[in-house]
């Protein structure tokens, strides 16, 4: 009964933010989309000032009176100076960020003053505190987002709050940036003789991917994420020249089409790991690659674009609206 | 949901905390025992030598106290508290808890929340200590107090901000919040007190309900102020200014006293007998400090209209309840009055009795001068001129007298106080047939010119002498104006002075004011306690309804409602305006301004910097003039690239600005001897 009383107060005032603060990409904070409410010690310190009223009248002390009055005023004073440090500030956060499951998404968010401002705390409903002491001018701060299911990460509204100047009042603004970040499959590594060579006839191009059975060494390359522990170079890493994993030559190809098919019989979720993977191998070898997901294909190409792009598919692959609510 | 997190003090935030601890505690030194005072030093230090010592295996500068030390702590300080229950009364007994819990509380700061209690105590600690105190000067120590306090706070939300702006950002808001704050004082309807609150068992001060030998001599080492008087009109001439506290009317052989024990004299519950005659009348205002006794001072024959105040058949004054704090009233007095010209004859009878076995040669003396003399007033001129042409002397330090021994005074030692010689004449007037009481008070005071007020203090303390007459009633005669003339003349003769200084030490306010510069300081800042009386002390109930009757007339309620809202919308525009004043944000700082010199004086050799070229390109230009001179410039614009473009700490960006400046110097002088 209450739960539900709560929910509806909730979605009313969700349905008045919208209007109030609507989606945008940058924000100036003002006294349109601040809120400003005394914290539970603003509220302890308002029972002392009542108190100090109190103790000034019962000993007509007039001293303690002018005290218990200061403190008051003090109060809205602090009030004011709490909503001005907020006022003015900008933010800019782009609407997208991409990362894989696993990972901690770092969407960033630009503030931008013209005098400094104290003590921000950014967080979206469900993530961590990002905590920036003082913005003088402008400043970049970064958002940890935990991350635990591919697709969108819808993560709600962002929320900046600071208790400048002295923690009595929160001050605090919830933002709509419209963010929508996209959690790519975590790359699984797959050897390259495991994979079933498809060679269909009605495959465009690449078809003549060809395999030599010994793994001739090629070259070391920095460690990617997802690549097995086993091929990483110990020796290497022991010299403290880096963290480096051994490749061995295999004849790609020219180009192919990655796709389910071509994997080990696993799980649906287990294949597209595995296909991340090799989006991200392809990718590195600088080689001509394509994606075919059952109904969604992607061309032939390569470059940054191109593997976001893969990657995108495959984060929402086989989801009905491929977003995670959190 | 910043409670959540473990929140921990560093070393710079906790030696702060500190701080503001050990003023706060500091502000009831007076207060507290010497074993509570100790234990939450012990507290302190416990807390310093952590901070102090570095621990490797601490990572965090933060105290953590082991669970056995605070529980040691508590039980010393319960156990300070209920033995000394008792003797401390219930208010401070309460002082002494909430400033243990205060002074301890800081051994173990977990959370936030601890945090926040600490500094909320600390405020109610700082408003508690004014009941204690309420002078300007204390007034502004506290003030302080509060101001380190929520520099403390402030700190906690603006980390990485200079120290000083702490200090100077709290300032700020607190200077923001006086108008409202004033408004709310003045326009904000006083209430009377909800409930009876215990009152502190301070020591009384001033003078007492009994009379010895030596005591007065003793309070006139005394600086503390008793009181101020401010003339509406003109003003007595200063030896006529007799301050009368009390009568004592029993003496028992050692001492005069007001009561019989605890009890009054009968007839002092009557109203008083005052005959007004024409003559003088001086209006004045009276702001008694606190004394936490009764009595306050009028001159003589004083009329005053204040139902708090009563004024008993010996014309003294008395307040329903012991005087706590500042209190302030109005008198009238008249000069010429008559004082209660018939006593009936029980009074008569009261004020000549003399316990039959005590100084006899007085006695001896009073029976033989009844005899001698027919007319009253010859037996007193009589006495008077004993004291003026026998060698008697006027000291501070009167030679002990074996059991108060009058006689002894008398006859033998002839040296001492005013006590000594007021109370001997009353006895003298007894014996001789004569009813006669012991007056005590105050004489003359301190003009203070700036404030336009007449301070009394303690070494102003005076006893003297009333004898009634037939057709006169009361007369005041005072025995020190015939032994010391100057004593009632002067405040106090300069060789009393210097006895006093040579009491009371190398450093008194008496030697020290001689110098006419700092005496003037001192009534200056006298002056300002003064009006800080005035105005805020005994502003009360009574004063406010009269204030807002005169200032605002008809319908003050509302109109006190409307400015203190106008006050109220007035600051908030104050702020408002602030905000949106134009910042200088983009200010160039000191190292710019060097550097754009430099190019005045490359400018001047021809070398000018195009608005598109890097400082590093200028490079080629100068090397074709001065080759060492090109080394020092492509060294300098090293750090100007550092400077202009990589991220510094404050730290690192203040050394090489400075060193910078250096270099741009040296380069901008070798520019000029070329």
């Amino acid at each position: 009964m209450l739960g539900a009383l709560k929910q509806q107060v909730n979605q009313r005032f969700n349905q008045w933010l919208i209007k109030r603060v609507p989606t945008a990409q940058v924000f100036t904070l003002s006294n349109r989309n601040i809120f400003i409410f005394p914290t539970l010690f603003g509220f302890a310190y308002l029972v002392i000032v009542l108190l100090l009223f109190l103790l000034g009248t019962n000993y007509q002390n007039n001293v303690i009176m002018l005290l218990s009055y200061l403190m008051a005023s003090f109060f809205v004073t602090t009030m004011l100076t709490a909503f001005f440090n907020l006022k003015g500030l900008s933010l800019r956060s782009a609407k997208t960020h991409n990362g894989f499951v696993g990972q901690m998404l770092h969407p960033s968010v630009t503030l931008q003053c013209d005098k400094p401002v104290f003590d921000i705390n950014l967080s979206y409903h469900n993530s961590a505190v990002s905590k920036i002491n003082t913005v003088e001018d402008c400043q970049n701060a970064k958002i940890a987002l935990n991350t635990s299911k591919r697709g969108v990460l819808r993560p709600g509204r962002l929320k900046v709050l600071s208790e400048y100047p002295y923690g009595l009042f929160q001050v605090w603004a919830r933002l709509d940036f419209d963010h929508q970040f996209i959690v790519f499959p975590a790359p699984k590594a797959i050897a390259t003789k495991q994979l079933k060579a498809l060679v269909t006839s009605d495959q465009e191009g690449g078809a003549n991917l060809q395999e030599t059975s010994g793994d001739e060494f090629n070259e070391l390359r920095s460690f990617l994420p997802g690549e097995s522990m086993a091929r990483v170079a110990w020796k290497q890493l022991a010299r403290g020249q880096g963290k480096f994993t051994k490749h061995y030559r295999h004849n790609l190809g020219e180009s192919r089409y990655l796709s389910l098919e071509m994997l080990p019989n696993v799980s649906l979720e287990r294949k597209l790991e595995y296909l991340s993977y090799l989006v991200l191998q392809y990718h590195q070898l600088n080689a001509q690659y394509g994606l075919v997901l059952t109904t969604t294909k992607i061309e032939i190409n390569s470059g940054d674009l191109h593997r976001d792009e893969c990657l995108t598919a495959l984060a929402m692959y086989a989801l009905p609206n491929g977003v995670i609510h959190e | 949901m910043s409670e959540t997190k473990p929140f921990l003090l560093n070393k710079s935030l906790h030696l702060h905390l500190l701080l503001v601890q050990l003023s706060t505690v500091a502000l009831f030194a007076n207060e507290l025992t010497a074993w509570m005072l100790a234990i939450i030093a012990l507290s302190f230090l416990w807390q310093f030598t952590q901070l102090a010592v570095p621990k490797r295996t601490r990572q965090h500068h933060s105290v953590s106290t082991p669970k056995l030390v605070t529980v040691l702590f508590a039980l010393a300080g319960a156990g300070v508290i209920v033995v000394n229950s008792k003797s401390l009364g219930l208010l401070l007994a309460m002082v002494h808890l909430i400033c243990f819990a205060y002074g301890i509380k800081s051994l173990e700061i977990k959370s936030r929340k601890d945090f926040y209690i600490i500094i909320l105590i600390g405020l109610f600690l700082h408003a508690c200590a004014f009941i204690f105190i309420q002078s300007i000067w204390y007034a502004l120590v506290v003030l302080t107090v509060i101001l380190l306090n929520l520099a403390l706070l402030y700190r906690i939300f603006s980390v990485n901000v200079a120290h000083l702006k702490s200090y100077l950002s709290s300032l700020k808001l607190l200077a923001f919040s006086v108008p409202f704050a004033v408004a709310l004082f003045v326009f904000f309807p006083r209430l009377s007190p909800f409930w009876q609150v215990p009152l502190a068992n301070t020591a009384k001060t001033g003078l007492g309900s009994d009379v010895q030998p030596g005591d007065i001599a003793k309070l006139a080492l005394s600086d503390a102020l008793a009181f101020r008087v401010e003339f509406a009109g003109k003003a007595p001439s200063k030896s006529q200014m007799y301050w009368r506290a009390m009568t004592m009317s029993y003496y028992d052989g050692k001492k005069w006293s007001r009561n019989n024990g605890n009890r009054l004299p009968f007839y002092l519950m009557q109203k008083p007998n005052i005959n007004y005659l024409s003559g003088d009348t001086y209006q004045y205002q009276v702001m008694a400090e606190a004394s936490n006794r009764s009595w306050l001072f009028s001159l003589d024959t004083a009329r005053l209209d204040n139902n708090k105040i009563t004024q008993l058949a010996d014309f003294s004054l008395i307040s329903d309840k012991p005087i706590t704090k500042t209190v302030n009233y109005q008198v009238v007095s008249f000069a010429n009055a008559g004082k209660e010209l018939n006593l009936a004859n029980r009074a008569k009878r009261f004020y000549l009795r003399i316990p039959e076995d005590s100084n006899p040669k007085l006695q001896r003396l009073g029976q033989e001068l009844r005899q001698r003399f027919n007319d009253k007033q010859q037996i007193i001129d009589h006495v008077l001129n004993q004291f003026r042409q026998q060698p008697y002397f006027y000291t501070l330090e009167p030679p002990v007298l074996v059991d108060n021994s009058l006689d002894q005074f008398y006859f033998d030692t002839q040296t001492g106080f005013c006590e000594h010689y007021a109370s001997t004449f009353a006895f003298l007037m007894r014996a001789a047939g004569i009813p006669a009481r012991l007056v005590t008070g105050y004489l003359g005071g301190e003009y203070n010119q700036q404030g336009n007020y007449y301070s009394i203090y303690q070494y102003d303390a005076h006893a003297w002498t009333e004898v009634w007459l037939e057709g006169q009633g009361w007369v005041s005669v005072d025995p020190t104006s015939a032994v010391s003339p100057e004593r009632v003349s002067d405040d106090m003769s300069n060789a009393l002075r210097q006895q006093r200084v040579n009491i009371a030490g190398a450093f008194s306010w008496q030697a020290f004011s001689t110098n006419a510069l700092i005496a003037k300081l001192k009534m200056q800042i006298e002056a300002i306690d003064y009006q800080w009386n005035r105005l805020v002390l005994s502003y009360t109930v009574e004063k406010q309804t009269e204030f807002l009757k005169t200032l605002l007339g008809q319908g003050r309620l509302w109109k006190a409602a409307l400015v203190m809202l106008l006050t109220f919308v007035l600051v908030v525009g104050l702020l408002w305006y602030r905000d949106l004043r134009p910042k200088q944000l983009n200010r160039r700082s000191n190292w710019q301004l060097q550097f754009d010199k430099l190019f005045i004086q490359l400018s001047k050799i021809g070398i000018t910097r195009e608005p598109s070229q890097l400082p590093l390109q200028m490079i080629n230009d100068i090397e074709k003039v001065n080759r060492s001179l090109a080394v020092d410039y492509q060294q300098l614009c090293l750090n100007y690239e550092r400077l202009s473009y990589s991220q510094l700490n404050a730290k690192d960006n203040m050394a090489i600005a400075k060193q910078f400046i250096e270099q741009c110097k040296k380069f901008n002088k070798q520019l000029k001897r070329l």
